[in-house]
């Protein structure tokens, strides 16, 4: 998708949008057709509103995709450049949010923010530390100690036998 | 019982020391939030809310709300020190506000600000105090099809008020529609598009999407920009605070103009973000000093900042009495009052005249706590800008993680909530309007309902919504908004509008 200058084009990711818009509208109809979708016992039956719904969105979206073509832009969406700070941000997290049920909350976010703070943000080995230390003790007294609600858990909590 | 009986009762509830220190807390929290990017007021409360179900309503929702008045003053604060707007409502504060900073007069702008808000939430909160009743009793004559008749109202306002492109609120308020049906039919009690999946079931929770899209994409949607941050220091003295408010009178009819914008889309769902856009245009247009707006006019950032917490204030008041909440905020509350088990509408008032009238006593004494708070703290809270953002990002994000976590420990949950950061941040990158889609998952069950059980009452004749003077009124003036972009745009000969994004 990258045009002579290395950027997206506002126009791609206008068109991207309105297909993937339309796409939902199309899964909430697929979706609504399996039910009901006229009258029922109890009234207008369980799709009859939902499929509705994706027909207008499957509308919108058409009309919002004939509208990125009309409408002449060379905007940009997105550089290169600030997508790879966006990847850089993104997908750490994305890998923090997807391993604290099998792995448990403390441990990951130690090493998410150590990550963060040391590699991504450089800064010294003290100040990432304390970070990575700090928070996750700071969200262990809110939650499970003041608060009594508990954070997930996963094998190191457990050999620790914190609970 | 009279409204100032009502008020008064509402004080004693509201001045009790362990809510007075929540308001502290409350506030506190809030400029917090509002200083720092990605956590604004909507996802604030919702991760907040968790927190709360250990207290009873009126103390919850007072600690809510301040929240958010502390959010809507934190937020105008790095509008005018770092030219960043820490809510999407203080945008228009940066216009002017900035310039002002710029210029050596940051004390002067902040405290503007400041007394400015202080001065719109003041009228916001009588106006409620003078017209909730009303409204109440006005709406115990709703039935299924007035209701119906009230949310495609609030949902035609965003799409015809709201300021972003008509189509793309359209699309927003649609998706949010369909998220809502997702999960089991509240009338036959089947699966409605899980596709088998069991997590779906139980549906998509509207705070896991509101901690995605307005935490998760807004702090991706700022990794995105370069522009270095910097910020003007500064201090505010009580000396200046008292001069700024001896030079209030002269921007008399700019703050009662503001004031009256403000409530007004706070009452009909325009929000806030809407409403301080708006009074800043027409103060450019009507002002003698129009060539000095964008320039650090004092009126230009008196102006937004009015409407900013009129709106905020007022957006209250339809949430209560109807169910329908004017702001995104007020749509992330309106959940937590379900969740509190609490039911919105004219019933509350004659059933829980605690909460309704603790909550509006709070508002009176919240709004002066906040405003003397952040007159007080604000170098303390300009300091927290200073942290890189590198660093700042990542704290952040663990909040958001572990918000989305508490709202029923399920990993599930988490995943959805860094989905919806990145539609989030896709969908502010091309100015589609977030707020709409919080409040379609809100109301969207009830308009569901809403529109079926007229249906049935009418046996599926779509004139019931016609049928007498009011439901017709309603219906008349929602489908206008509606057709106002179209109306506006062939009234113009056609030339295309300027728009601006809402939150």
């Amino acid at each position: 998708m990258n045009g002579p200058g290395r950027f997206i084009s506002r126009r791609v990711a206008e068109v991207g949008m309105a297909l993937a818009g339309a796409a939902f509208g199309g899964i909430v109809v697929v979706g609504a057709l399996r039910h009901d979708v006229g009258w029922g016992l109890t009234g207008p039956g369980a799709g009859y509103f939902p499929m509705r719904i994706g027909l207008l969105l499957m509308g919108v979206a058409t009309l919002l995709m004939l509208r990125a073509f009309w409408v002449s832009t060379s905007a940009r969406f997105a550089q290169v450049g600030s997508l790879r700070r966006v990847a850089a941000l993104l997908l750490p997290t994305a890998i923090f949010a997807a391993s604290i049920v099998p792995l448990g909350a403390y441990l990951t976010m130690f090493s998410y923010l150590l990550w963060m703070a040391r590699f991504q943000a450089r800064r010294g080995w003290p100040v990432a530390l304390a970070l990575a230390i700090g928070m996750p003790a700071a969200l262990f007294l809110l939650f499970e100690t003041w608060l009594g609600v508990p954070l997930a858990k996963g094998p190191l909590e457990e050999a620790l036998g914190i609970y | 019982m009279t409204s100032l009986t009502a008020l008064l009762h509402g004080f004693e509830v509201a001045l009790t020391a362990y809510h007075i220190g929540l308001m502290v807390v409350g506030v506190l929290i809030g400029i917090l939030v509002g200083v720092l990017p990605g956590l604004g007021a909507p996802n604030g409360v919702a991760l907040l809310l968790p927190l709360t179900f250990f207290m009873p309503p009126v103390s919850a929702i007072i600690l809510l709300s301040s929240m958010y008045w502390g959010a809507l003053l934190g937020g105008s604060t790095t509008s005018i020190l770092f030219n960043i707007p820490g809510e999407p409502s203080s945008v228009a504060t940066t216009f002017d506000g900035h310039p002002m900073a710029k210029q050596g007069r940051a004390a002067e702008a902040l405290a503007l600000a400041f007394l400015s808000s202080g001065f719109g939430a003041l009228v916001g909160v009588i106006t409620i105090t003078i017209v909730a009743n009303d409204i109440a009793e006005f709406a115990l004559r709703f039935s299924p099809a007035e209701y119906f008749a009230v949310y495609l109202l609030a949902f035609c306002a965003f799409i015809g008020m709201g300021g972003a492109n008509p189509l793309k609120t359209a699309a927003s308020l649609l998706v949010g529609l369909a998220l809502a049906t997702i999960g089991m039919d509240t009338v036959s009690g089947e699966m409605r598009l899980t596709f088998g999946q069991d997590q779906l079931v139980g549906g998509i929770s509207f705070l896991v999407a509101v901690i995605g899209l307005f935490g998760i994409g807004e702090l991706l949607a700022t990794a995105d920009e370069t522009e270095k941050v910097e910020g003007i220091h500064a201090r505010v003295r009580l000396a200046a605070v008292l001069r700024t408010l001896l030079q209030m009178p002269r921007y008399t009819l700019a703050l009662v103009r503001s004031a009256a914008i403000g409530i007004w889309m706070g009452l009909t769902p325009g929000g806030p973000t809407a409403a301080s856009f708006m009074s800043y245009g027409v103060a450019r247009r009507f002002s003698r000093r129009r060539d000095n707006f964008g320039r650090g006019e004092p009126e230009g950032v008196v102006s937004p900042e009015t409407s900013d917490h009129a709106a905020g204030v007022a957006a209250l008041l339809p949430m209560l009495a109807l169910g329908v909440p004017g702001s995104a905020t007020a749509a992330v509350m309106l959940g937590g009052l379900l969740i509190w088990g609490l039911q919105p509408g004219p019933m509350l008032f004659q059933d829980q005249p605690d909460f309704v009238w603790g909550l509006i006593a709070s508002m009176y004494v919240a709004n002066l706590v906040a405003v003397v708070l952040v007159l007080a703290t604000v170098p303390i809270f300009a300091s927290v800008m200073r942290v890189p953002f590198g660093l700042l990002a990542p704290m952040i994000m663990a909040i958001c993680i572990t918000g989305a976590w508490m709202i029923a420990g399920s990993g599930f949950d988490v995943m959805l909530a860094v989905g919806f950061g990145i539609i989030g941040y896709v969908m502010k990158k091309l100015d589609y309007p977030i707020a709409p889609m919080v409040l379609a998952m809100v109301l969207g069950d009830k308009a569901e309902d809403a529109f079926r059980q007229t249906m049935l009452l009418s046996r599926g004749d779509l004139t019931i919504f016609w049928s007498n003077a009011l439901v017709g009124s309603i219906t008349t003036l929602a489908l206008l908004l509606l057709a106002w972009p179209l109306l506006a745009w062939l009234l113009r000969g056609g030339a295309h509008l300027k728009r601006r994004p809402v939150e």
